[in-house]
């Protein structure tokens, strides 16, 4: 199999996996959810206060809700022993990862962005400005998602990985966090906010890049 | 460099040359320190803006400045170890992520003291301040990764795959929180053409900078030593070395 075919087969099979498992899918954005109707109910309902909160809150709880899926990205092609046949079969295991990144992206990260847009109804916050925030929360999705790919393949094998995650991840997401308010305080001044958005998406690029190649040697490492 | 260095990859020899570095190199840091502190804390001038309350730079600057020294050093030997397969060196980063960790500790903490009478506030949300204060979370990351494995082995290789991955991230995380905001002062001792600090008040700063670096080796010394000697504790020479 040529690498090509092999990185579409692989991005192939997780999709097909993930349509028999639909309700996983679906919980990280359930708590996507609980988590923005959380602030309203502690800020109070006032509507200028959560319109300038929104663009943060959105942040927040989509770092929070891919912390409830990152430690599925590789636990269970880890356990049936999947994992340790790709990576016996000889394919590079930035391969298998990018793949593996890219697939995780799409069925987790890219529903969570998307459900971002109830910020609108929900916050009353403006629809020109939900535009910035999607386009922060693309990029800022992706840088998520290579970081937390390290990550979870380091705490793949531990018992105890589950508060260590949230330590490992959240201190590196912190420039993006900066950058994407940034571009928030920007857009909601009417100044040019691409810069901010460009940095950001040069971070998730550079990201995609090496963290591939940091999440195979942590998987190397915990199969033995 | 590699026929003088390669006897020292055989723990018995690591072991040996690391409990010597801690001899030699602890009573020198104490005593230095302990110098450095007396001169800036006794002898050194007050200064004219700031009162007696400006002499906690003894402290607060050594440890700032090495709470970030020990985390590229913790990054590099972490970098050797993965790319040569040295066992000892993942031991060593191991060995450094405590003490870089109570070094920021300490830094942010009498930064808050020095803070309450300066700027009338124990902590603001500053680039300095932010960024020692996520540093601390990544020292503390690294340790907490090292103690989730039940096998130190795989503990120690996963905490310098994490050391790697900060030392690349630690100047991005800096210059992002500089750009965003920024109250502390700015550098008084980096600036090699004229210092904007009397000399009187340097000397013993330098002083202190200078052992806790000492300090910092010799602590290392010891911690590396003991972790040698846990993991090595069926062979034979710990065992003799324990009779």
């Amino acid at each position: 199999m040529s690498y090509s075919h092999f990185f579409y087969q692989m991005i192939k099979r997780d999709f097909q996996l993930a349509k028999t498992q639909k309700h996983e899918l679906g919980l990280p954005i359930l708590f996507f959810i609980l988590v923005l109707i959380l602030f309203p109910i502690a800020l109070g309902p006032e509507a200028g206060l959560l319109a300038r909160l929104a663009p943060s809150i959105g942040w927040i709880a989509v770092i929070l809700a891919t912390l409830i899926a990152l430690p599925r990205m590789f636990a269970e092609d880890y356990e049936n022993g999947w994992l340790e046949q790709l990576f016996l079969s000889g394919y590079p295991g930035g391969l298998i990862v990018t793949a593996r990144v890219i697939s995780f992206w799409f069925l987790y990260c890219l529903p969570l962005v998307l459900s971002s847009f109830l910020l609108v109804p929900f916050f009353s916050f403006e629809l020109k400005l939900w535009w910035v925030l999607l386009q922060t929360l693309l990029c800022g999705s992706i840088l998520m998602t290579c970081l937390g790919s390290v990550a979870s393949a380091l705490l793949v094998s531990s018992r105890k990985g589950s508060g260590v995650m949230a330590l490992l991840i959240v201190p590196l997401l912190i420039p993006a966090l900066i950058f994407a308010s940034a571009a928030q305080d920007a857009a909601s001044l009417s100044l040019p906010y691409t810069s901010p958005i460009l940095i950001l998406f040069a971070l998730a690029v550079f990201a995609l890049t090496v963290a591939p190649l940091a999440t195979a040697q942590a998987l190397k490492l915990n199969l033995g | 460099m590699f026929k003088w260095l390669h006897p020292y990859a055989k723990p018995e020899k690591a072991y040996l040359l690391s409990l010597s570095v801690f001899k030699y190199l602890m009573p020198l840091s104490i005593i230095g320190l302990f110098a450095g502190c007396l001169w800036g804390l006794m002898f050194a001038p007050a200064d004219y803006q700031q009162g007696d309350s400006f002499r906690i730079i003894y402290i607060h600057v050594p440890t700032a400045i090495w709470s970030m020294g020990v985390y590229m050093s913790m990054g590099i030997a972490g970098f050797c170890a993965l790319v040569w397969q040295i066992r000892l060196m993942e031991l060593s980063v191991i060995a450094m992520a405590p003490i870089g960790a109570v070094f920021t500790a300490v830094a942010l903490f009498t930064g808050a003291l020095w803070g309450k009478p300066m700027w009338g506030t124990w902590w603001v949300w500053d680039a300095r301040l932010t960024s020692e204060l996520i540093l601390l979370f990544l020292y503390l990351g690294v340790f907490a990764l090292f103690h989730s494995f039940d096998d130190k082995r795989y503990g120690a290789k996963a905490a310098c795959i994490l050391a790697v991955i900060g030392m690349v991230n630690v100047p991005i995380i800096h210059y992002s929180v500089e750009w965003w905001n920024t109250l502390h002062q700015g550098a008084s001792i980096t600036k090699f053409d004229k210092p904007s600090i009397a000399g009187e008040m340097l000397w013993p700063l330098l002083v202190n900078i200078f052992s806790l670096m000492l300090f910092f080796i010799a602590l290392t010394a010891y911690r590396f030593s003991t972790e040698v000697l846990r993991n090595e504790s069926h062979r034979k020479w710990v065992l003799e070395l324990t009779k």
